[in-house]
This record gives structure tokens, sequence and C-alpha cells, in this order.
């Protein structure tokens, strides 16, 4: 690998923002409707790959995204932050587009603009299954780092902090690889407004499942029905710092004391 | 046509019985418990409502996907269905192992049928309010990471024959991410997944200099202590005490919000509690809505209060 121009690609997702879900649509969920922006996670993996950049330590970020045409909104978003070049994968052969599909799109880009690395957030806003990255990897024959907090390149190999669930462990992978990022260690910039008019109009390298040559995948899940769980309205009993600390001594020791 | 086979894969014995409690009750299921010996495994162990039980000594219960995929991958592949934790360790190997072997993925599932081929999974969406159902053909595979609401143990599930258990011998690679220098913070104190009461601290609790605190008063009545995800990814927390969709669900008798606004994300992994107690200077907070008491008051101050109060 050529570690004088390393190329890093970042996966990111225009997902619903701002308190704003996916709702309700008939027997399953719409984004329609929605108000969209780029996943507040992904900006924190473009965040990293700038700053990598800007250390000396790679020489491209590249942001890619799998989704309709309006998607490319979040990619202008990563161009105003500073991203060197954008590519939308937009088909409607994508629509729907599962864990697999997804993986071996992301893949397929990656391997095309030849990037050594692929960083992603640990799980979308919206899908949420938290298992992308691992497929990417998987597909690419890469290993995966997960639940990436912050770390530096050196060379060929990048060293940093994840927490698996025990607390952060110091760990090192050779590149190629991939790595998945939580929030919190890295805070993304603010694009500048000249930034935002400079790439507001800005278009990606667009590509279809044909350009990648592949497609959805076999037998895959399907939504059958959406079904509205009734729920009883609570109201709660409000206390202040006194009483609730006298009602929380009750419940608390009463459950020590049980248990 | 044949019932379909389950496999149940999980980091520790109190997981697996999680996850049983979401397969079906009377569906022929192996389990496999990473980490562990079968020797190293406590007695009651074989009373888990499954047909067989593999230790597997020679993979970490945290250990990459690209170790325990390719040391378990034909046993999963004989499986119909094959059902994981939604850790981030069991999401990893789901996502392997949906690439590696083409199958069809469904996740934070909390309930399954199968009927005729067709596995059915429900998982709760939109913050609780609906359940969405999933419909997928078992003959050629599916993986579930599942969001575990009762566990086995808790359910009327017992079988006339004790489980066989046995230590599995795998060969597993040396992982491509290396550990320079492990967590001095392991997990402490009691497992969120078996806890009666919960302790859970957020944003409004201030920093990670006031999480001993709330550690002290959950060791002082024997609470597990839950987070939220921004108590987590801002690193006061390990991520292994996240209670929401991407971490632990919970359901314990009694679970105490200390400076907790309830982002979604966090209603999903708690709102099975039977009872909610939300300690909050706003009494508008989300969580407000699901909790049976509101103390409004500081986080901090209350937990003072109480220690001073257990002496």
């Amino acid at each position: 690998m050529d570690t004088d121009s390393l190329t890093i690609a970042v996966a990111i997702k225009h997902v619903p923002v701002g308190g704003a879900f996916l709702r309700a649509q008939d027997k399953g969920l719409t984004r329609e409707g929605v108000s969209h922006g780029i996943d507040p996670l992904n900006e924190v993996a473009v965040e990293w790959a700038l700053r990598a950049r800007e250390a000396g330590m790679a020489t491209k970020v590249i942001v890619v995204t799998l989704g309709p045409p309006s998607a490319v909104d979040a990619l202008r978003r990563a161009l105003a932050m500073g991203a060197d070049e954008a590519v939308l994968v937009t088909d409607p052969a994508f629509v729907g587009a599962d864990v697999r599909a997804t993986a071996r799109a992301l893949a397929a880009v990656v391997q095309r603009v030849e990037a050594d690395l692929l960083l992603t957030g640990y799980e979308s806003l919206d899908g949420s299954s938290g298992a992308v990255p691992a497929a990417a990897a998987a597909i690419l024959g890469w290993p995966l780092l997960s639940r990436f907090g912050d770390g530096q390149l050196d060379g060929g190999a990048l060293r940093g902090s994840r927490d698996l669930g025990a607390g952060p462990t110091r760990v090192e992978v050779d590149l190629p690889a991939v790595v998945s990022f939580v929030e919190g260690h890295v805070p993304p910039r603010y694009p500048k407004l000249k930034d935002v008019m400079r790439t507001r109009n800005a278009e990606p390298t667009t590509l279809t499942a044909a350009d990648l040559g592949i497609g959805p995948a076999a037998n895959g899940e399907r939504v059958i029905d959406l079904r509205e769980v009734p729920m009883a309205p609570k109201e709660p009993t409000i206390l202040d710092l006194e009483a609730g600390i006298e009602a929380l001594l009750v419940r608390l020791t009463a459950e020590a004391n049980h248990g | 046509m044949a019932d379909p086979r389950f496999l149940v894969i999980a980091p520790d014995v109190a997981t697996a019985d999680a996850l049983l409690g979401v397969v079906p009750a009377s569906a022929c299921v192996d389990v496999v418990v990473l980490g562990v010996g079968s020797g190293d495994l406590d007695p009651a162990t074989c009373a888990l409502p499954a047909d067989s039980i593999r230790a597997v000594p020679a993979l970490a219960a945290d250990a990459d996907a690209d170790v325990v995929g390719p040391a378990l991958v034909e046993l999963i592949r004989a499986a119909a269905v094959t059902v994981l934790d939604s850790s981030q360790p069991g999401r990893d190997l789901a996502g392997w192992l949906s690439a590696t072997l083409d199958r069809p993925l469904v996740w934070a599932i909390d309930a399954i049928e199968v009927d005729g081929g067709i596995l059915r999974a429900d998982r709760v969406v939109l913050g609780g309010s609906h359940r969405l159902v999933h419909e997928v053909g078992v003959a050629a595979g599916v993986l579930v990471l599942a969001k575990p609401t009762l566990p086995a143990s808790a359910q009327d599930r017992s079988r006339s024959a004790p489980a066989d258990v046995t230590t599995l011998d795998v060969t597993a690679a040396a992982p491509r991410v290396r550990v320079l220098e492990a967590s001095s913070d392991a997990a402490a104190g009691v497992p969120l997944n078996a806890a009666r009461v919960v302790v859970s601290v957020g944003r409004g609790i201030g920093g990670a200099d006031k999480v001993p605190l709330f550690r002290e008063l959950a060791e002082r009545v024997g609470a597990a202590v839950g987070a939220s995800r921004v108590a987590v990814d801002s690193g006061w927390v390990p991520f292994a005490h996240q209670v929401g969709q991407t971490g632990t669900a919970v359901a314990p008798d009694l679970y105490v919000a200390f400076g907790i606004s309830g982002a979604i994300q966090h209603l999903a992994g708690m709102r099975g509690s039977r009872s909610i107690i939300a300690i909050n200077t706003d009494v508008e907070a989300p969580i407000c809505r699901l909790a049976d008491i509101v103390v409004k008051a500081d986080a901090v101050e209350v937990a003072e209060g109480l220690l001073k109060r257990l002496g």
C-alpha cells in the first residue's frame, strides 16, 4: 500500500433529523414528509477524516452515500465541511436495500475509488441494525475496527481507542480497514457559510446498480404489518427534592430487601 | 417440512437465557456460549430450555466477527435461524455472517414465530407506539439480532430432559485488530440484563466526575448502573452500561432515571420496566411521560441526599 497517497472513503446517510422520525403509513414506515439531513454520527467520521488529511496523513477524503437523489444534500453538507469528492449511488433497485445490498454497494464504491480506509458510524439513526460496517468489511476482506472513538494514522496502521462494552481499550490495526465511529470524541466542525454557498449546487459522481454490477439481495425480509401498541396515558406524581428523596428511599430499600 | 433448527450464540449464560426467551418455546434449539469451557459453567446452566449447550473456550466473548465467524460458520450454516444478542460484537457478527453466507438479517427483534417455513419477527418502532412485523423465508437461513424482554427462565419453559452440555474445540484465527492496552474499567457490579433495580444516569448529572456518586448509590441498594447514549458516548460510563435501542434492553422492577431526558432510542430500551422514577429538573422531558413518579430536582442533589440518608 502506498501510504503517501492514502484515500479515505466515508459512508454517510441522509436520515430523518431534528426530533422528527419515520412516519407510520399504511402497514409500514415511510421517510416521506419527514425533514432530513446528514446523520450527525457521520459528521464525526467526516471530521476525523478531514483532520487526518489536514495532518498530512491522508491525501483525499471521498464521501459516499446510497439513497434517493435527494440524499445529495448529505453529500453537499460533507463537501461544505471539506470533503474532496462525493459519490451518490442511486437506483430504484436499491429502494429498501437491506444490510447485504447496502454493504455490497459501499464495498464496490470503495474498490472503485481505491480507498485504503472506509469510515462509517456504528449504526445509522434511522436503520440502526448496526451491522452494515461488518458486512462491508466481510465483503472487502478487511478487518473491522468497531466503535472507534479517536486515534491516529501512523504509516500503514491506525492506533486508537475503542469501547466494545468494558470501557476504552487501546487497539491497533493495519490498513486497509473499515472503522465504525461513536460520537463524543471528535466534535465535527460547522461548515462556513461561504463553503455552504460554494457547494450548494455541487454534483456528485452518480452511480447505478449496473455501474457497480450489483443488485438487490435474494430472499430478503419484507415488512408485512405495522400494529399500534395501545398505551394508557400516565399521569406521574410530581415530587420536590425532599419528598422525592423519601419516596426513592422507600422504593430502593424495599426492592433491595426483596432481592 | 421439518421444524427449523435454531442456534443461539451468546457471550455468557445470562444472555443465552435472555435470547432463548425470544425463541419459540417448542423449537429445537442449540446454544453456543463463548469464552467459557463446559467445566466452568454453573451446573444449573443445563436447565436452560435447549437441546444442547456448547461452551467455546477458544473464542472470547467480545472477539471480533472475523475471528468468531470463520470458527463457527459451519455450525451457523447448518442452522435455519441463528439468534444473536444486540451488543456491538453481536451486531458485527450478524453483519459478517449476513454478507458471508448471503442470509437476510432482521434486528431489534423481541418476538419470533415460525409457521410453514416463514419466520415472522416483530420489533418495537416509533418510540414504542407501534410494532413492525417482518416476514422472511427460513429455508435459505435467517439471522436474528434479538432484543429480549423476558428471559426464558422467567417463562414457563421447563423441559423434561436437561440440555446436553459439551465443550466445542475450535481454532481461532489471530485477531487483526490488536489490543495494545486493555481497559482497566471492566463493567463491574450487577449485570444490567439480570437486575431487579437499575440506577441510570444521563447528561443531566453534569459530568464524568459525578458518576462515582451514582455507582456508590447503585452498589448500596444492589442495583445495576445504566446510562443513556449521551453519557456513554461522552466517555462517562463504559458502553456495557448503555440502556436503549443500541445497548441493553432492560425490564426491571424499578428503573430510576437520573438526569435522562428520554430520547426515543433510550426509551426503547427501558419502557418495559414495571415502575419508573425520573429525576429531572424539567418535568416536560419525554421520560416523564413514562414515569410513575417524577422528582423535580437536581439529580446530584437527590443522589447526595439519598446517600446521606442511607448512612
